[in-house]
């Protein structure tokens, strides 16, 4: 070491510029051995490039960084040789076998071969990865591919980690196993940084650094981040949450709210009480109670301020206006006995399901649970082996092609044109549906409106944020008013406060008619929907309403939907034989 | 229908457009590359080192050196005393070829014989060498049926060549020509399988797959404003045509009407690449390997006369092949419809069914 410190990571006035934007900007920032930092934020905060400038992979153009006592502009190699660092997305070959991803990391960074044996049976059985040694990585679940990218990184013994989404797109059980991974290997003495959107993992941290334009704007544990909140959340226990929310949602004052299954939660600007005004409504529905602030209900404050002091990017959503679906159509889904097989391997296997109109159902499952594969027959993308499916009142098996006028679908994927305008796109859907003229123009500035677009209405697709590239998703899935809206994982990646206007708009489309049927890993979002399916290896293993899957389990199972969730799954794999699982 | 097809044929415009890579490929392949090809791909020999070695030392023998010097294609590396001495030159390069004129070349030269004049070639580049050679026995020639000429009196008939077509012997003019015939076939191979590729890659094809647009129209909408934009992009590179002074003896419509049916199948197999393909760079690679077989077997390096007779039965499903019978036959022939009927015919033949296969292909794997 350079310096006699115990500071892994010193940064000073710490910025970076891109086209004349501060992606980064005057960040101060230490991080002592052996602390957990999460880093948070809503889209487009900078995440992402400071931990790049931290990685020593690019370079500030404003302050300095010191990373294990070496400059990282003067000694950029020594940091890189020596850290770890997992970019976002996957980031390994897909064609070569886990051991081969494994020996590949270890040649990078100069792990000898007796180093490299021992380490890799220790890493992948803490991985769970050890009977898949000469699967392909490709061929892995997601979750699984997460923990090898770890453990590919976890190879030359790095002192400090920097992990960007680590949990993307990652299930909750496959999150929990990389936490669990990443706790070990702190034990040892690991320093980790690492950005997310899930805030129960920041909730992990040993501290969380909330940033916003670039800037830190608050750091410190999460007790103390928790207290920013005092007073600012309170809580309606309610037989009618739909209606506290549409009471709540015109006015000023409350920046989010969040359905629970018997109660509402919202979150008020800090030092303002629920005007009587805003209690009149509710002396019929429920109690309106101060609850204890979550991380979350700092992020959304937190992000409030920002944007009402700063240049607010946020524009939001106004679903009051969300029209249904087209007179005369109908809107349940139905499935019997829904099969599909790929070789030997079979992705969904034998499903039943019945949902109405209006309704909003919500699948959750494992990476490679078979959610996408289900969502993929119904829409008439995939026919299935076996079964049946009647979507919107057509046969999906039959006639996919009359299907495609009564659905709308947003893939995991986002599957818009990156070279194209927001608008463009917008015409371009509302002519792919066979809109006239006139339709398209109302139907488009419909869209815009309920998704809050208009201002980005001449921006290029590819330089937009994950959370305004997911409202277009959406506005263009339902540009020519579907019965059945299928979304899958339109909430990955997406901060807290986006996430809940989007589940605004879904709740809306329900509350006009349109069944909406969608697969999310953030559990917390199982609130919203009306029923849940726990889909597990291929089977639905249950379906219901929050608290009738809370009533099928024995009373010690804790209350919360990761524990419903997992006590589910550990169920069904007790009653069923094992069976390799592998990603659809 | 309609409406979608607009909407479809909107949006591939605009991508073309605010594609500025493929623009300026495009671009770079109609005019840049067809330049630098046509200067620097010249099978003329110019300045061809030349030893000598003169065993005669006669002014007969003086007069063939000279006229092989006064030519552009050769000029003299020196005087060689041997013709070891000669070959060690050929060796190290410092000549490209060696004259050895024999003792007593005069002497038969007037006797009436045929003089024994020995000629060694750096046959490296055989292209180079062939065309060396013709051009020293010519010259050799011309010596002995001056000759003979001579003693016969005049009466005595002796063959006089004319080029037609392309008197001066140019090969720019075949060169530019060709070039652009392979601009047409890239272009047209390789953005329609790109255009694909991009959106399988994307995943925007299966997002057009819930809605209500048919393969069909989404087909129509991939190859139509190809053939489109590869007509229009056919005139950029006439301007090169014209700089290089190669003449337009015939009129541009034919040209561009059997240019249309030309890439009806340069297009049609871009779609069968952008089927098997999942990735750009696995189209790019495919389109390469599917674009040697067409190139060669097209007569644009190797005449299809002088190929086996097998491969020239098989060239003759090179749509390349007959495209290049018909901008030759334009250009400097000025040929028009009622002589080139054949190769627009073959065209057709060629296109139509690989049109109909793509379709077919394209519309059974629409997402790979």
């Amino acid at each position: 070491m350079a310096e006699p410190t115990d500071d892994i990571i010193r940064a000073h006035g710490l910025g970076r510029q891109f086209r004349g934007r501060w992606a980064v900007k005057d960040v101060d920032l230490t991080v002592g051995r052996g602390e957990i930092v999460g880093l948070v934020g809503p889209d487009g905060a900078g995440k992402t490039t400071l931990l790049q400038l931290i990685a020593a992979i690019l370079d500030p153009s404003a302050g300095r960084c010191t990373v294990l006592g070496f400059d990282s502009v003067r000694e950029s190699a020594k940091i890189t040789s020596r850290i770890g660092y997992m970019a976002q997305g996957f980031t390994l070959y897909d064609r070569l076998t886990v051991a081969e991803n494994i020996a590949f990391a270890a040649k990078a960074r100069n792990v000898s071969a007796a180093q490299l044996a021992a380490r890799r049976q220790q890493l992948l059985a803490m991985a769970g990865l050890g009977p898949f040694l000469h699967r392909r990585e490709g061929a892995l679940s997601g979750g699984m591919r997460k923990k090898l990218a770890l453990c590919a990184n976890l190879v030359h013994e790095p002192p400090l980690l920097l992990l960007d989404e680590p949990g993307l797109g990652v299930d909750p059980l496959s999150r929990r196993e990389l936490w669990r991974m990443l706790e070990a290997y702190r034990r040892q003495g690991a320093t980790i940084v690492f950005s997310t959107s899930y805030m129960d993992e920041a909730e992990l941290c040993d501290r969380v650094a909330f940033l916003d334009a670039g800037g830190i704007v608050a750091l410190g544990t999460p007790a103390e981040l928790r207290a920013r909140g005092d007073g600012a959340a309170f809580r309606v226990v309610t037989d009618d949450p739909a209606a506290v929310e549409g009471a709540l949602s015109g006015e000023p004052d409350v920046l989010g709210v969040q359905w629970q299954a018997r109660d509402v939660r919202f979150v008020m600007w800090p030092g303002r009480e629920p005007s009587s005004s805003l209690r009149a409504p509710f002396r019929d529905l429920g109690r309106v109670e101060s609850a204890s602030p979550t991380i979350e209900d700092v992020f959304v404050i937190l992000t409030a301020e920002c944007n009402h002091s700063g240049d607010g990017d946020v524009e939001s959503p106004s679903p009051a206006h969300t029209r249904g679906p087209m007179e005369g159509t109908q809107a349940q889904i139905s499935s019997q006995g829904l099969t599909r097989r790929f070789g030997s391997f079979v992705a969904v296997d034998d499903v039943y399901l019945d949902l109405g109109s209006g309704e909003i159902f919500g699948l959750l499952g494992a990476n490679g649970a078979g959610k996408t594969t289900l969502i993929r027959m119904l829409c008439g993308l995939l026919s299935p082996s076996s079964g049946a499916a009647w979507v919107a009142g057509i046969d999906a098996v039959a006639d996919p092609q009359r299907l495609r006028q009564r659905i709308g679908y947003m893939s995991q994927r986002f599957s818009l044109y990156p070279d194209l305008s927001v608008g463009e796109n917008l015409s371009f859907f509302a002519s792919a549906y066979g809109l006239d003229r006139k339709a398209a123009r109302e139907a488009i500035g419909w869209a815009r409106a309920v998704t809050g677009l208009a201002r980005f209405e001449h921006h290029t697709v590819a330089r937009l944020s994950g959370a305004v590239r997911q409202r277009l998703g959406l506005a263009c899935a339902i540009l020519h008013r579907p019965a059945v809206v299928f979304l899958d994982e339109p909430t990955s990646g997406v901060d807290p406060l986006s996430r809940f206007r989007f589940w605004r708009l879904v709740n809306a489309l329900g509350a006009a008619g349109t069944t909406v049927l969608v697969t999310t890993h953030y559990l917390e979002e199982a609130a919203y929907c009306h029923r849940l399916g726990l889909m597990h290896e291929g089977r639905l293993i249950a379906a219901g309403d929050l608290a009738s899957l809370r009533a099928e389990l024995p009373a010690d199972v804790p209350q919360t939907v990761e524990a419903v969730f997992i006590a589910h799954i550990e169920r069904a794999r007790t009653r069923m034989p094992q069976s390799e699982s592998s990603a659809s | 229908m309609a409406r979608r097809l607009t909407g479809l044929l909107v949006k591939e415009m605009i991508q073309f457009l605010r594609d500025r890579v493929v623009l300026i490929l495009v671009l770079w392949l109609y005019t840049i590359e067809v330049v630098i090809c046509a200067v620097a791909v010249s099978f003329e020999v110019e300045n061809m080192p030349l030893a000598i070695v003169d065993f005669d030392r006669t002014p007969e023998s003086r007069v063939l050196v000279q006229n092989f010097l006064i030519t552009e294609s050769f000029t003299s590396a020196g005087t060689a005393a041997s013709a070891a001495e000669a070959t060690e030159w050929l060796q190290q390069g410092r000549a490209r070829l060696a004259l050895i004129v024999p003792d007593g070349f005069q002497r038969d030269l007037v006797g009436g014989e045929v003089p024994p004049v020995q000629i060694l070639l750096d046959g490296t580049d055989s292209n180079i060498a062939a065309q060396a050679r013709a051009n020293a026995l010519a010259i050799v020639g011309r010596m002995e049926a001056a000759a003979t000429a001579e003693q016969d009196g005049p009466g005595r008939a002796h063959p006089v060549v004319r080029v037609w077509y392309n008197p001066d012997g140019r090969t720019t003019s075949f060169t530019v020509l060709s070039m652009i015939a392979l601009a047409a076939l890239m272009v047209g191979v390789i953005y329609p399988a790109a255009s694909i590729v991009r959106e399988k890659e994307a995943g925007t094809i299966e997002q057009l797959r819930v809605t209500p647009i048919s393969t069909t129209e989404l087909f129509v909408a991939k190859t139509v404003p190809m053939l489109v934009m590869g007509l229009v992009s056919v005139f950029p590179s006439l301007l090169i045509v014209w700089w290089f002074g190669v003449p337009l003896n015939g009129s541009l419509a034919p040209f561009l009407a059997l240019t249309a049916v030309f890439l009806v199948s340069a297009i049609a197999i871009g779609v069968l690449i952008a089927s098997i393909s999942r990735t750009l760079q696995q189209a790019l690679l495919l389109s390469f390997f599917g674009l040697f077989p067409v190139l060669f077997l097209s007569g644009t390096i190797t005449p299809v006369e002088s190929m086996p007779e097998a491969l020239q039965t098989v060239s003759f499903f090179s749509p390349l092949r007959h495209y290049m019978d018909v901008i030759l036959g334009v250009f400097l022939k000025g040929a028009g419809l009622p002589e080139l009927w054949p190769q627009a015919l073959a065209l057709i033949a060629i296109g139509t069914p690989l049109f109909l296969l793509a379709a077919r292909i394209f519309q059974r794997t629409p997402a790979g």
